[in-house]
C-alpha cells in the first residue's frame, strides 16, 4: 500500500466526524456563555431556543452613575438602542464597555460620577398566579476615567 | 384507479429514486432550504447565499461538485463570525452543509458520510435541547414555558383566540399588563394574567409531547443501527415535524430535516419517502397560505424593510 493510499483511508476515517465536532463545539460554547457570561441561551446555536422565555425583549438594562459618596444616578440608555440590545443578548464586557461609552450626558455631568453601573434584569414567569417578575442578572461597574 | 396510482407513486419514489437521484433531490432541498434561511438583519449574506443556491439549484454539476458546497460553508462561516448572535438552525445548517462537502470529496462514500451525518446531528441537537429543557432550565419541563407561550407568544395569539381558547378580551386584557409590565423595564408592580384552565392543560399535552418526541428522536437516531429503537427514527421525526412544526410553523427549519431524514431512506421504504416530501409541503404550506403574516415577514426581510 503506498503513503497517499494509507493517507487517504486515514483522512476518511475521521473527517466524516468533522460536522458533528462543530456541533458539540458550539454547543459547549453556548453553554459556557450563557453559565459564565449570562448570554441568551436561544443564541449561538446550542439549542436552548424554546426552552426558556429568554430572549432580547424578556431582558431590560439600566444605566447608573456613581460619585465618591456612593450615591448612585438613574442615568439615559446610550444611544443607539442597538448597544442595549447588545447587551441584553450578550452582556460580555466589551459590549458594556461599548455601551457606557455612549451614554448621552454631558462632559460636566459625567465628571462628577467615580463610576459608572449597567445592571441587567430579565423577567421570568413565574406559574401561580401566572405573571412576569423582574430578577436581576448581573452588574458590570468601571470607573469612570477608563 | 387508485392502485394504479399507488403502484406508480411506488416506482417513482421507491426504484425510480435511485441513490444517485436521492442525492440530487436531498442536496436540492437543501438548497431550497437556504432560500429562506436569511431573513432580516443578515441582509449582507442574502445575495451570495441566493447566487449559490441558484447556481446549484440550475447546474447538477455544481451542485454535487465539493467547492461548490465550500463556497456555502465560507459564507456560513463569515456570516456567523460577524454576527453577535447566531441562530440554532444555522449552525445546523453549517454542519450539514460541512457534511454535505466532505462526502462529495474524490474517494468518499457519498450516502455513506451523509447517513452518518444524519443519525450523529440529529441525534445530537435533540440531545442538547432535552438537556437544556430537562437539565439545565426548569422553565420547560414544569410547563411553564408553554403556559407562557400560549398567552403571549406571537404564533399562538390568533390561534388560540380563534379557535375559542381564550376570549379577545381576555387576551386584550393579558396583553395590556404585558406591555406595561415590559415598557415599564422593572418599575411596574407585577400584575396576574388571566389563564383559562383549559389552556394550561393545552399546555401540558404540549410540554410532555415535545418533550417525548425530542428525547425519542435524541435516542433512536443515536442507537445502534441493530437496536429495535433505531427502527422508529423515520416515524418519529415525521410524527416531530408534523405536529410541533405545524404549531410553530418552521419550514426552513423543517426543510433541512425532510432533506437529512430522505437520505437516510432506502428504496424499499418508499411510504417514509412519500410522507418526508408530504410534511415538506405541508410545512411550505401552512407557512406560506394559512400565515399569511409569517410569510409576509420573510419577504419583507428579503426586501430588505
Amino acid at each position: 500500500m503506498t503513503d497517499e493510499a494509507t493517507r487517504i483511508r486515514g483522512w476518511r476515517r475521521w473527517a466524516p466526524f468533522l460536522p458533528l465536532s462543530v456541533l458539540i463545539a458550539f454547543g459547549l460554547t453556548n453553554l459556557r456563555n450563557v453559565i459564565t457570561e449570562k448570554t441568551i441561551p436561544w443564541h449561538t446555536g446550542g439549542f436552548g431556543m424554546h426552552a426558556s422565555i429568554e430572549d432580547s425583549p424578556y431582558r431590560f438594562v439600566r444605566v447608573y452613575g456613581v460619585d465618591e459618596s456612593g450615591t448612585r444616578e438613574r442615568l439615559p440608555l446610550p444611544r443607539p438602542l442597538e448597544l442595549v440590545t447588545a447587551i441584553t443578548i450578550h452582556p460580555k464586557r466589551e459590549n458594556v464597555r461599548e455601551a457606557l461609552s455612549r451614554v448621552e450626558i454631558d462632559d460636566e455631568q459625567r465628571q462628577k460620577f467615580a463610576s459608572l453601573e449597567v445592571e441587567l434584569w430579565e423577567y421570568t414567569f413565574q406559574s401561580d398566579p401566572p405573571r412576569l417578575s423582574a430578577r436581576f442578572v448581573l452588574k458590570h461597574e468601571y470607573p469612570n476615567n477608563e | 384507479m387508485i392502485g394504479t396510482a399507488i403502484q406508480k407513486l411506488r416506482a417513482a419514489a421507491g426504484e425510480g429514486l435511485n441513490e444517485d437521484r436521492l442525492i440530487d433531490l436531498v442536496l436540492r432541498l437543501t438548497l431550497i432550504y437556504h432560500l429562506g434561511l436569511f431573513p432580516s438583519h443578515v441582509s449582507h449574506a442574502v445575495f451570495p447565499v441566493f447566487f449559490l443556491a441558484a447556481i446549484g439549484l440550475i447546474f447538477r454539476p455544481a451542485l454535487r461538485h465539493p467547492l461548490f458546497w465550500a463556497a456555502l460553508i465560507l459564507v456560513f462561516g463569515f456570516h456567523m463570525t460577524t454576527q453577535s448572535v447566531t441562530a440554532s438552525s444555522r449552525v445546523l445548517n453549517f454542519c450539514w452543509c460541512i457534511a454535505i462537502f466532505i462526502s462529495l470529496l474524490p474517494g468518499c462514500d457519498t450516502k455513506r458520510v451523509l447517513v452518518l451525518n444524519v443519525r450523529l446531528l440529529i441525534g445530537v441537537i435533540f440531545a442538547q435541547a432535552i438537556l437544556w429543557k430537562v437539565v439545565i432550565k426548569q422553565e420547560f419541563v414544569d410547563g411553564s414555558f408553554m403556559r407562557y407561550s400560549l398567552l403571549f407568544c406571537e404564533v399562538f395569539n390568533d390561534r388560540v383566540t380563534h379557535s375559542g381558547l381564550i376570549s379577545p378580551e381576555i387576551q386584550a386584557s393579558n396583553q395590556q399588563v404585558w406591555h406595561a409590565i415590559i415598557n415599564g423595564e422593572g418599575a411596574v408592580q407585577p400584575q396576574a394574567f388571566q389563564e383559562p384552565a383549559h389552556l394550561k392543560i393545552l399546555a401540558w399535552i404540549m410540554t410532555i409531547w415535545t418533550l417525548l418526541t425530542e428525547a425519542l428522536l435524541a435516542l433512536a437516531f443515536l442507537s445502534p443501527d441493530r437496536w429495535k429503537l433505531a427502527r422508529y427514527r423515520h416515524p418519529v421525526l415525521l410524527a416531530f415535524m408534523s405536529t410541533v412544526f405545524v404549531f410553530i410553523p418552521l419550514w426552513i427549519f423543517g426543510g433541512i430535516f425532510v432533506a437529512m431524514g430522505l437520505i437516510a431512506t432506502s428504496s424499499r421504504e418508499w411510504r417514509i419517502r412519500v410522507c418526508y416530501i408530504l410534511v415538506y409541503f405541508l410545512l411550505m404550506s401552512v407557512t406560506w397560505f394559512m400565515e399569511p403574516a409569517l410569510a409576509m415577514f420573510y419577504i419583507r426581510s428579503y426586501l430588505g424593510s
